[in-house]
């Protein structure tokens, strides 16, 4: 069976929805060192 | 003549008597689309104002989610404190110091976005304060909260656009709103 394939970041980038690109996805993934534990608790 | 904010009809609104204290003006309004992990809302912080009010509202998430807020570019520099009260009287406090972000400064479930925030000076070459206030819409006492956030940002940097990032999955259908209270 072929794997699943990813779903891409979006981006509502000042109204127009788009793929984030890896330089974003990157961005984001700085964004989210900060998570918060206790949402990130709710979240599981 | 009749006092603000009790106007009749026809009435002639006047700069300095009427318009010119009207003490919030709406800047833009934003939808946050459909599954979105990040919305960039730009060109909402300029000299017209010092401080301004972002209330993001309707919609929901697509799990249990915080709404992570940033300026620009920048993720380094993010102080904040957070105090959060269950619908079961819990109290839980938590704080960022040099954080990537204003973390879960904002919330989201599946039934709903959460984030009311008063934000001073992103225009200026100064730090910038951020005072908020989000529900977490869960009926489950032990779980479901409400926050309020209190920060900065350590820097002098002028910004004109911010973005709310979610900590894990996507938004949609809610709506951004900005504001800027009159100088």
């Amino acid at each position: 069976m072929p794997a699943k394939k990813e779903q891409p970041i979006r981006i509502n980038d000042n109204g127009v929805e788009r793929d984030a690109t890896p330089e974003e996805i990157a961005h984001i993934e700085v964004i989210r060192q900060s998570n918060d534990p206790y949402v990130a608790g709710l979240a599981e | 003549m009749a006092t603000p904010p009790d106007f009749t009809a026809g009435q002639v609104l006047e700069a300095n008597a009427h318009m010119n204290k009207v003490g919030l003006w709406l800047i833009k309004t934003q939808a946050t689309g459909s599954a979105q992990s990040s919305v960039v809302v730009s060109d909402v912080f300029s000299a017209d104002y010092e401080n301004y009010r972002i209330i993001v509202s309707g919609g929901s998430a697509s799990g249990n989610i915080g709404l992570n807020m940033t300026l620009g570019a920048t993720t380094t520099g993010y102080y904040y404190g957070h105090h959060h009260v269950t619908w079961a009287g819990t109290g839980v406090a938590q704080g960022g110091a040099n954080a990537t972000s204003w973390s879960a400064i904002g919330l989201g479930t599946s039934t709903a976005l959460s984030m009311i925030a008063d934000v001073s000076l992103p225009f200026a070459t100064a730090r910038t304060l951020i005072n908020a206030s989000s529900v977490y819409t869960d009926t489950t006492a032990a779980t479901g909260f409400a926050r309020w956030t209190n920060g900065f940002l350590d820097n002098a940097t002028s910004y004109t656009a911010f973005t709310l990032t979610t900590s894990s999955g996507t938004v949609t259908g809610g709506t951004v709103y900005v504001y800027g209270w009159r100088d």
